[in-house]
């Protein structure tokens, strides 16, 4: 029992943290939290599901998606983001909320609003270890999310264009005088959190149905994951996916089913209260 | 003598205010459009609370419905099984989200920019949830029905036409008491706070405590429209206080004019008869809706108001100068 909850919050955990790179990467070009990011996944998720029911193989719908996903990233930033005036930080953020509120309005109209069946990419069969009884999804999740964060932290130390894309987050005059196109990395930034996103969302939607309502919910436990894990710091999302994953698995066994959703955001509250910062972070950052 | 005809401005001024307030509810064809105008009310009130907090103290709230539900919920629980009357349950309304603004407020003032925006949406989920789970005492997603119309000294505000003059009282209330409170050492320490934190800090303002102050202000604010709207739809549920609400509240004094005293006068009237305008677009109404307030957002960063204002001081301008011309 106690080994089974703990798998589902690794499961669950996972994914989160791959949400939560998504967040952490924005968060360090553009110094806010993109609240439309739960949208976005749920998007990319819809229009996997949408090409799946019109015939296609799911790896293509798959494919599909996530490239669809990377195109909002990018039309946000360029059609949106780019041309809110700097007057305050306020109207930037604002306008990802307003973004966020048309995606999911319009999702309502397109998808509709009951929840729908998502095939998922895994076997149905059970992988029996002794006792335990290991569902071959959960497993492929959580390698999934591995390998993909694992190789996000090689793209962002050892690629020539990860590289930029760091310099061009961190210091972005200094970059432009090496001559990095920070307007690229920028935008570049975006495509691959919003990719992640529906890579996330796509896994994600198996276990809990496809459904509109999705984005809010675990955009907000993104947000809490990458704020845990200290944001602006890859391994700190993994560890505060997990963290989250796991705490919300055994809560929700342990305590009350009816307040799932409520631990991360009671997480959230007290580690805003105790260390802002994160708990893989120690430099304070005054970003506004 | 310049005294003087500042006087007669302002006597002009509360005549025509008055005249539209009275005339308002002879215009309108049917109780739909009152209840739209009764809405518009209310929005201004919640507008003017996330004002203060947001506008003019700049710690943004993304979870402003939480107080709206919160006084809500306090009014048709005390109501249907206390029995108590609208005034009772008003004062209950502010009491309660008073407090758990001020709770709030603590974890908040650690926190700023996008963690804070992050805490208080974090709060309206979680108080939305325990909206939902915390049956014995908020009758779970049913909600809470039969809330009665209320009755001060004997008389019942029963029709929408009677509420209408009841939310006009408290909307002009709460404008006055915007408007001298900013004028006030509070209302310049907000706005010392919003323009620079650690400048504020070091010209020997307490910033923790007028932060307190402006959240419980906000919370009340919001309170009090809870407690309004509760006893007008006679009917609360948890669908009411999610976060498109919490952004509305937002966009209501944003799409006015951020950190200006009439700001949510204008918010509150595009943001609730935008959506009717747009009614003939169907399903797609509240896209085209959030299309328009983006559009607003980039456009107009500072909200709409201060537009409204330069083009009206600019047709002055053309107006004296025309006059001048004329006499030379």
């Amino acid at each position: 029992m106690l080994f089974q909850q703990i798998l589902n919050g690794l499961t669950n955990g996972s994914l989160y943290a791959l949400m939560a790179v998504g967040v952490t990467m924005v968060y360090k070009s553009l110094g806010m939290l993109n609240f439309a990011h739960g949208d976005i996944m749920m998007v990319g998720t819809f229009i996997t599901l949408t090409f799946v029911l019109m015939g296609y193989p799911l790896y293509v719908g798959i494919a599909l998606g996530v490239i669809s996903a990377a195109i909002l990233g990018f039309l946000l930033e360029r059609a949106i983001l780019r041309k809110v005036k700097f007057t305050s930080f306020v109207n930037l953020l604002i306008a990802t909320v307003g973004v966020s509120y048309v995606l999911r309005n319009a999702a309502m109209v397109i998808w509709g609003t009951s929840p729908q069946l998502f095939p998922s990419m895994f076997p149905e069969t059970l992988i029996e270890i002794g006792n335990f009884r290991i569902t071959p999804q959960s497993i492929g999740v959580i390698l999934i999310s591995l390998v993909i964060i694992t190789g996000l932290h090689f793209f962002f130390t050892k690629v020539k264009i990860g590289k930029c894309m760091q310099l061009a987050n961190s210091d972005p005059e200094g970059a432009a005088m090496m001559g990095v196109n920070v307007t690229h990395m920028r935008f570049l930034t975006f495509g691959i959190s919003a990719a992640l996103a529906a890579i996330a969302g796509i896994m994600i939607a198996p276990m809990t149905y496809a459904r509109v309502d999705m984005s809010a919910t675990i955009g907000m436990k993104a947000f809490a994951a990458a704020i845990l894990g200290g944001i602006g710091n890859l391994w700190g999302a993994l560890l505060g996916g997990i963290i989250l994953g796991i705490v919300e698995a055994l809560g929700s066994a342990y305590i009350s089913t009816a307040y799932r959703d409520a631990f991360s955001f009671i997480i959230l509250f007290i580690v805003l209260f105790v260390k802002p910062t994160g708990l893989l972070n120690k430099k304070i950052e005054n970003k506004l | 003598m310049a005294k003087k005809t500042n006087k007669k401005s302002l006597l002009a001024k509360i005549v025509i205010i008055a005249a539209i307030i009275i005339i308002i509810p002879f215009l309108t064809p049917n109780m739909y459009i009152m209840q739209i105008v009764n809405m518009i009310g209310i929005y201004i009130i919640l507008g003017i609370g996330i004002n203060v907090l947001t506008g003019f103290t700049g710690q943004l709230s993304l979870g402003q419905a939480a107080f709206f539900g919160i006084g809500a919920y306090v009014t048709a629980i005390m109501n249907t099984r206390g029995g108590m009357q609208f005034l009772a349950c008003l004062i209950g309304s502010m009491v309660i989200t008073g407090i758990v603004g001020a709770v709030l407020a603590v974890p908040a003032l650690k926190v700023k920019g996008s963690y804070l925006a992050l805490l208080t949406m974090g709060f309206g989920e979680i108080i939305r949830i325990v909206m939902i789970n915390w049956t014995p005492v908020t009758n779970g997603t049913a909600g809470i029905l039969e809330i009665e119309s209320p009755v001060i000294f004997g008389f019942s505000f029963d029709t929408l036409t009677k509420f209408y003059f009841l939310i006009m009282v408290f909307v002009i209330l709460g404008i006055l008491y915007e408007d001298i409170l900013i004028k006030t050492r509070t209302g310049r320490a907000f706005v010392a706070i919003r323009e620079d934190n650690e400048a504020a800090e070091l010209t020997g303002i307490n910033v923790t405590t007028y932060k307190i102050r402006a959240f419980v202000l906000s919370a009340v604010y919001s309170g009090i429209a809870g407690c309004l709207y509760a006893m007008m739809i006679k009917y609360v549920s948890p669908d009411t206080f999610v976060n498109n609400t919490s952004n509305i509240i937002l966009w209501t004094a944003i799409v006015g004019g951020f950190g200006t005293v009439v700001g949510p006068i204008f918010g509150g009237i595009i943001m609730q008869v935008l959506p009717e305008v747009l009614r003939f677009l169907g399903d797609w109404r509240l896209v085209i809706y959030g299309v328009i307030l983006l559009i607003v957002i980039l456009r107009f960063p500072g909200g709409v108001y201060p537009y409204i204002e330069k083009f009206i001081d600019r047709i002055r301008r053309r107006k004296k100068s025309d006059a001048a011309g004329g006499k030379g």
